[in-house]
């Protein structure tokens, strides 16, 4: 045994392209398994962050649906005057800024809304009334249900809630995510034929067969969603481009950010010049770019320098059509009332390259195609955590077939440490991924802090399940934690009516499919959840002894077959 | 056992550090060589370093002799940040 072993860890390399691939495979894979499980299961979740947002604040959805039967809003026809008072406001209360935006919008949810740079950095914001000018003053009721909503699964997946230290843990990951998706492409040779390949209730072989089958289905969709992953935070992952070109600027990044988003941003002229009425420059924008507007932005307001840039509204249709999530824009120098720069819907201010990252961004974030796309993601998405699922799973199963000696006397306590993180990486993580949404039901209304509160619930339950996975026998562990992610799961629908009196009968009869469409999936994860705790409960015995020892020579033949060299 | 170890760990780093350094050189001359705007050549090396470190790890794996893993990383690497940073463009 320690001989093979020894073999193995001296030099894979020397066992030709595929040996080493698939050596990199498992090893690459093995380690970052667990912490992509979770990106990508949260990943798969944001997909539905708005409804999963509008099914955390029931309150508000029921607030909404009161008002549902009213008749919508009429079109704004005083866009002109809102204008007006939102720049009297600005010119009152933040007569320094250098940057105004205005909002003169009238849909759903939204006003009159004014946001400018404050002088010491971050953006201000005010919500206006539409009809005097006056700041509205939001203070939280204290019958507001305070949440972070679906936004958890999103900051978690891209920052594990840890600032930029987590964009960087996430960088890495995916990057060996990649190293992983080719090695194991190399590695696989027969990838079509055994696309169609699957045996059931056969140990180690159906794993590997799921694994295969849910990895090359998808392939595609991990390539893209891992690379357009990076996409967002490149130039900080690999800043030396940036560096050397821009060197001899005073702000490096600002720099190369403004040449790509902000290009004829006028200097300053220090002469002063009374902003103009802005509304005849947003109805030539409107004319020029066909959308209708949406937000005003002013640059050095009160200067002779000042311009205006009209950015238009991207309407859900027009997002079915194109990948692009860009808005139309105009922009006006004031002082001479000229055109300078015109972008069209889905275009990008700069050249391809630029775009090409826009569209990168867009196709990540499932930006375009409505709902059907975000269907399609959400099961991507999951055929990808099945994949690093089915691939932690399998290094267990196969090690306790046949053990190596990889970690020399620590082995088996090794092997310990990889079941009990396995239990808490999948089946710990689906709990404290429905005990969020618990949480959300179950923390008091009104308490200091609540989103926050949520966010500790969802980590506590995930370290209670790491601390039940190391006290408890693996099968019991994986048994347990199944059993329980299922009740939570079948139970939602009954908390909610415990909770807030609204139930998923009311929920579809008044057409919020949202609120209804979380508690639904729940179900279906529920069963889903109830299955594998009790296919796990029924296994007879672990497969090293129904494997012995007259099967013995026919899996390891079918080892050397389908993973050559996966040691 | 030891050495094999060694070699193992000189891998890994040769694949992780070698590799990014291989990946800025690379992306530097690309920022400074391809004929297109600064900004947009800035961009498009930033965009595709990825696909680099990706092969340069997978070809630092696939090597035996870890001489040549390393050399293979790190002459390119200075060749081509080298040569990125003579040409690179002027200020704004």
């Amino acid at each position: 045994m320690s001989t093979s072993v020894e073999k193995a860890v001296k030099s894979p390399q020397a066992g030709g392209l595929r040996q080493a691939m698939a050596w990199l495979h498992t090893w690459s894979g093995l380690w970052i398994s667990w912490l992509l499980f979770a990106i990508f299961l949260t990943g798969t979740l944001a997909v539905f962050e708005e409804p999963i947002g509008h099914w955390m604040q029931p309150e508000h959805a029921l607030e909404e649906a009161a008002h549902a039967s009213e008749a919508p809003l009429p079109k704004v026809v005083d866009r002109g005057r809102r204008i007006e008072l939102a720049l009297a406001y600005m010119a009152k209360e933040h007569p320094k800024t250098d940057m105004w935006e205005i909002w003169p919008v009238q849909r759903p949810e939204q006003g009159l809304s004014a946001y400018w740079f404050q002088p010491g950095g971050g953006y201000g914001a005010a919500d206006l009334d539409p009809k005097t000018g006056v700041e509205i003053k939001h203070e939280a009721k204290a019958t507001q249900r305070q949440t972070i909503g679906g936004h958890h699964f999103v900051d978690f997946h891209y920052e594990l809630h840890a600032g930029r230290i987590g964009v960087w843990i996430v960088g890495m990951t995916t990057m060996i995510m990649l190293v992983a998706l080719v090695s194991g492409v190399i590695t696989h040779k027969r990838i079509f034929k055994d696309f169609f390949t699957f045996r059931p209730a056969k140990g180690q072989r159906s794993w590997l067969d799921a694994h295969n089958a849910v990895a090359v289905l998808s392939l595609p969709f991990q390539f893209m969603i891992a690379y357009t992953g990076l996409v967002f935070y490149a130039d900080d992952y690999v800043p030396a481009p940036v560096a050397v070109q821009y060197a001899g600027a005073p702000n490096i990044k600002k720099a190369f950010l403004d040449e790509w988003n902000d290009l004829g941003k006028p200097a300053a002229s220090g002469r002063a010049m009374a902003v103009p009425d802005l509304e005849p420059y947003a109805l030539r924008a409107e004319q020029v770019i066909g959308q209708e507007i949406r937000a005003v932005v002013l640059d050095h307001p009160g200067d002779a320098a000042m311009r205006v840039c009209m950015y238009g509204w991207n309407e859900d249709a027009e997002l079915k059509q194109r990948i692009s999530a860009t808005t139309g824009m105009a922009c006006y120098a004031l002082a001479t009332g000229e055109q300078l720069t015109v972008r069209l819907p889905g275009d990008a201010d700069a050249g391809g390259a630029a775009l090409t990252r826009m569209v990168m961004s867009n196709l990540h974030m499932a930006g375009f195609g409505g709902m059907p796309v975000r269907w399609l993601y959400f099961l991507c998405g999951l055929a990808g955590t099945a994949m690093m699922g089915t691939g932690a799973l399998l290094f267990m199963v196969k090690r306790r077939q046949r053990a190596g000696g990889e970690f020399g006397r620590a082995t088996q306590q090794v092997y310990r440490l990889i079941e009990c993180l396995n239990v808490a990486a999948i089946a710990g993580l689906a709990v404290a991924c429905i005990g969020f949404l618990w949480a959300n039901r179950l923390i008091p209304v009104g308490i200091e802090h609540r989103p926050g509160w949520e966010v500790r619930a969802f980590f506590g339950v995930w370290f209670l399940m790491l601390v039940h996975a190391c006290l408890r026998a693996e099968k019991r562990a994986w048994v347990e934690q199944l059993a329980l992610f299922a009740t939570m799961c079948l139970l939602l629908p009954v908390l909610n009516v415990l909770g807030t009196g609204d139930s998923m009968m009311a929920q579809i009869a008044r057409g919020d499919w949202e609120s209804a469409g979380v508690e639904l999936t729940a179900v279906v994860f529920g069963l889903l959840g109830a299955w594998a705790a009790w296919r796990t409960h029924v296994r007879k015995a672990k497969p090293v002894k129904k494997n012995s020892p007259e099967n013995i020579p026919a899996a390891a033949a079918s080892l050397h077959a389908t993973s050559k060299g996966q040691s | 056992m030891k050495s094999a170890k060694m070699m193992l760990l000189s891998r890994v780093l040769a694949a992780i550090f070698g590799g990014y350094a291989l990946t800025s050189g690379v992306a530097i001359l690309l920022s400074s060589i391809l004929p297109l705007s600064r900004g947009e050549a800035v961009q498009t090396a930033v965009l595709s370093a990825f696909i680099t470190y990706t092969c340069a790890v997978i070809w630092v794996f696939s090597v035996q002799d870890m001489c040549r893993a390393w050399l293979g990383m790190l002459l390119p690497a200075v060749l081509c940040g080298g040569l990125g940073l003579l040409l690179a463009r002027g200020g704004a």
